[in-house]
């Protein structure tokens, strides 16, 4: 008992320093396009693999495991409940609802694929993205968003995960 | 008017003609500009570098009067495993070999860190949660912190005591003498503190419990009051240890006495001294036949004697002794869980130890590949720097933290706890042992600040990490199949573009301090690492790179080089101006962009045209029949006739095959072709950075060709520039950066013509529906 209560009061010290000669960082990166001919936002989600493995393991079940050469329905399933709980893409008011395509692997990576399918046209975009914030205090989330060729980047933590894009 | 006139004017009006397309873009009635100063992309990095001395010279080599101090240490260390706790004493030789007087020493405290009283934590901003977890909010709010920090028992000269002062992780000695140059002093300084857990609260250095035996493996590093560096650069390097910056450490040699439980293994920077006495006789065997193993690892300590060690616990102690000699740190490891193997290493006529550490948690991945990557990398680093001068090099398996010290280093990749393991962890533990293990060169050897410069070592590590598992995957196919290359992380161009187009506000230059970035592992790792890779592959050229990168690599061995030493000597050693390439990369957060505009066709008459006319009527030419020219017409325009296309240049342009006729004999005219086709294609530059013009030509008869505009195309309009084609093929399109070797962040405008690419989103989409 001792022991544990040890244990978890250094989980929390060191949480925001990093100490390592190779640095372990937390980080998805996320490409959002509206495409007008098809009025549908398309997204491109990269997050470090055994991150996202650890994060459905704890969250889901613990024995998940995310193969570059398995294409299992379950984790499909759990991808796209929890993309659709920590990636919120709202425009007029609204939440819209992210339909997952597939995923794909490279190096350490994965990619998720997501798309949202008859969006009115819009100027202004809330994301809330609060990816893996709630396994590493540290992860951070950067989104990219083009609309009409321009494109605007936004960098969310977990102590700032909204932020409202405006198009011209 | 003479003939001689007219010829001059007629040089004249052609120079120019590549002038004047930009001409025509500027609107005519502007503001006069105001002026400026030099703000090309190629003017020499004199404000930026420190101006060349007699410390360090203008080449990029130590000068006649470059010097560096040391610091020996006489070390006793206990380490005390059933309590968690370090102690030691240690004697300071230091040598002032500055020409300095110095009226006080600086001492690095890092393990003041962890103490509870340390800023690091506070430096950093924090919020709170709409939902806490219960155990993470009490150990915030409520619970006392981690009882960390050295505990300063007595700094003394020849037993008297010095005056010292502590400011967070750094000790001020005040000495009662001045250390005058050329002289050494002798103190003494006796410590202990608390050791903390790595696995919990990410540690360089610290212990990991393992609950099911009850045993704890330690790596211990930072583990001493250590000699800050003084030099020509910083003067005394002070700056606070917060977390990021890693470490300067002087050069010395380290006499090292720890003591352990007796059933520990122990492994350490330097010679171990007194084999006999720490080793079994079994042990002993084993480690002759190891010198002898040059193909694969011998185990001095099996799973089995392992196994077997966890489950006592000794009482008695072991004093295991080292040596070791120009090193600038140092650190061990030890635990009684540890399996150990090693093997000989063939490295230029010397003969060096790859080694590894372990618990059975680590098996069987760790027994497979551990010793196999320190013996590549030993190697491959070898060959694109200097022979390994050190006698061996340790990996130890800590459970999640891959770190660096001289001859050892901590490396992560951990099995499922029923012998599993995910090609992941495979490649995430041989590379991460590529990395630590290479770090014995760059900073361990190439002895740079890290502390002001994280990328000194981690991106020219990161780079060299990425040569080398490319070389390992071609050296051992079966361990990357069915891959054809090693997976590396990093290095590639195209894995930076996505941070080099992120959102400048997070983006910092290379050229920063660690701790102020925003995102460390790019910007010291990634980039980098990018940055010279795409310097060897496409700017220089490998071998006349490797060659200067070896220069450095050898000027600096075993000393300590600041960032101009490395700029100044790849360009003194290869005869490239490189400032532009510094400049961009490394100074700023410019990212590279470039493309292709617009193509136009001409064809070539002597009939005078319409624009033709106007230009020499500019000249004061009324009669264009006087003047010998030729005149092109854009396919596009009106005096564009479709005959023009169909017939030879020579046809088109009469006055031009007589020419030739006149000029040349029929046995020259053979050897000579008269291109056709007449393409001027306008490329544009979106992206700050300058990099070389890489085109592919292709044309309609399905052949293509490849050319490389130097980078110093842009030297006089930075945004856009046109190249003529002379070609008797007709041309299809042009692709800027076809092989996609510079980091170019917008590949939507490299092509002509513009090609409606399906997105990375529809090609993934269209592939899912297939399957």
């Amino acid at each position: 008992m001792k022991h544990l209560k040890k244990l978890i009061f250094l989980l929390l010290i060191c949480s925001c320093f990093s100490f390592r000669g190779t640095h372990k960082f937390y980080l998805s990166v996320t490409n959002a396009e509206y495409v007008e001919e098809s009025s549908s936002v398309q997204l491109i989600t990269r997050i470090f693999v055994d991150d996202f493995q650890k994060l459905l393991q704890t969250r889901y079940d613990s024995k998940v495991e995310l193969l570059r050469d398995q294409d299992l329905a379950v984790n499909n399933a759990y991808i796209e409940k929890y993309f659709r709980k920590k990636l919120k893409i709202n425009t007029h008011n609204q939440d819209l609802k992210l339909n997952f395509i597939g995923k794909r692997y490279e190096d350490d990576l994965i990619i998720c694929y997501f798309e949202i399918e008859k969006v009115r046209e819009f100027s202004s975009v809330k994301i809330t993205n609060l990816l893996l914030t709630d396994l590493f205090e540290d992860q951070k989330n950067l989104v990219h968003f083009e609309k009409h060729g321009e494109t605007k980047s936004l960098l969310f933590v977990k102590d700032k995960p909204t932020d409202v894009i405006k198009f011209d | 008017m003479n003939r001689k006139y007219f010829k001059i004017a007629i040089t004249f009006i052609f120079a120019m003609a590549s002038v004047t397309v930009f001409a025509q873009d500027t609107p005519e009635k502007e503001e006069a500009k105001q002026g400026h100063t030099n703000t090309n992309k190629f003017r020499q990095l004199y404000q930026e570098f420190a101006t060349p001395n007699q410390y360090r010279t203008a080449s990029g080599a130590p000068g006649p009067a470059y010097y560096q101090n040391t610091a020996d240490y006489d070390m006793e260390v206990v380490l005390d495993d059933k309590n968690q706790k370090l102690y030691g004493e240690e004697t300071i030789t230091y040598t002032n070999n500055s020409p300095d007087k110095l009226e006080y020493l600086w001492v690095q405290l890092d393990q003041n860190i962890r103490a509870k009283d340390s800023k690091s934590e506070l430096q950093n901003g924090n919020g709170i949660s709409e939902v806490n977890q219960t155990g993470r909010f009490v150990s915030q709010f409520i619970e006392e912190p981690f009882d960390g920090g050295f505990n300063i028992e007595k700094v003394t000269q020849n037993g008297s005591p010095l005056n010292y002062s502590i400011n967070q992780t750094m000790m001020r000695v005040d000495l009662p003498k001045v250390l005058e140059p050329g002289d050494d002093i002798e103190f003494s300084i006796k410590w202990w503190y608390n050791i903390n857990d790595h696995v919990k609260n990410r540690g360089r250095s610290g212990y990991e419990f393992f609950e099911k035996d009850g045993n704890y493996a330690y790596v211990i590093a930072q583990f001493f009051p250590r000699m800050a560096v003084y030099n020509d650069v910083e003067g005394w390097q002070n700056y606070q240890f917060w977390g990021d910056g890693e470490f300067a450490l002087p050069f010395g040699d380290y006499k090292v006495k720890i003591t352990v439980p007796a059933d520990h293994i122990l492994d350490a920077t330097g010679k171990l001294q007194n084999r006999k006495n720490v080793f079994s006789k079994t042990m002993m065997n084993r480690y002759e036949q190891a010198k002898k193993s040059f193909d694969k690892p011998v185990v001095i300590v099996n799973q089995k004697e392992a196994e077997k060690a966890e489950k006592g616990f000794s009482n008695r102690t072991k004093t295991w002794e080292f040596e070791a000699n120009m090193v600038r740190d140092f650190a061990f490891t030890s635990s009684r869980k540890y399996i150990w193997d090693m093997q000989n290493v063939k490295i230029g006529n010397r003969e060096v130890m790859a080694v590894s550490l372990y618990p059975k948690e680590g098996n069987p991945l760790w027994e497979e590949y551990s010793t196999k990557a320190v013996a590549h990398t030993l190697t491959s680093y070898s060959d694109m720097t200097f022979d390994y001068p050190y006698h061996k090099a340790i990996s130890v398996h800590a459970k999640n933290q891959g770190m660096e010290y001289p001859m050892i280093c901590w490396n992560y990749g951990r099995p499922n706890e029923d012998g599993t393991y995910s090609e992941r962890t495979k490649f995430g533990m041989v590379s991460v042992i590529i990395h630590e293990i290479g770090h014995n060169f760059f900073p361990m050897i190439v002895n740079s600040d890290e502390r002001q410069w994280g990328w000194m070592d981690e991106g020219l590590n990161t780079f060299l990490q990425f040569v080398s598992e490319q070389k390992f995957g071609k050296r051992f196919p079966e361990a990357i199949a069915p891959l054809e290359n090693y997976p590396s992380r990093r290095g590639e161009p195209s894995k930076i573009t996505n941070y080099m187009k992120g959102n400048q506000d997070f983006i910092s230059p290379i050229m920063s301090n660690p701790e102020q970035v925003h995102q460390l592992g790019n910007n010291a790792y990634g980039k980098p690492a990018t940055a010279l890779n795409i310097l060897r592959e496409t700017v220089m050229g490998k071998e006349m790179f490797d060659h200067a990168f070896k220069i450095y690599s050898k000027r600096w061995m075993f000393k300590h080089p600041t960032p101009e030493d490395f700029f100044r000597t790849m360009e003194d050693a290869s005869g490239m101006d490189l400032d532009w390439y510094w400049r961009g990369w490394f100074y700023t957060t410019d990212f590279v962009d470039i493309g292709v505009e617009d193509v136009k066709s001409y064809y070539v008459t002597d009939a005078p045209t319409k624009a033709g006319k106007e230009m020499l009527e500019r000249y004061g030419v009324e009669d264009p029949s006087q003047v010998d020219a030729l005149y092109v017409v854009e396919e596009d325009s009106d005096e564009f006739t479709s005959a023009m296309k169909s017939k030879s240049t020579e046809e088109n342009a009469p006055k031009l095959k007589s020419f030739m006729m006149d000029n040349f004999t029929e046995q020259e005219r053979q050897n000579m072709t008269i291109p056709k086709h007449f393409y001027q294609i306008k490329f544009n530059k979106p992206g700050g950075l300058v990099m070389p013009l890489i085109v592919e030509y292709k044309y309609k008869d399905g052949t293509s060709e490849k050319m490389t505009y130097p980078a110093q195309i842009w030297r006089k309009n930075d945004k856009e520039v046109t190249r003529v084609l002379a070609t008797n093929k007709e041309l299809e399109s042009v692709i800027v950066d076809p092989d996609m070797e510079t980091a170019d962040v917008d590949t939507a405008n490299n092509s002509w013509p513009q090609k409606k690419e399906s997105n990375e989103f529809e090609k993934f989409k269209k592939e899912k529906k297939n399957d």
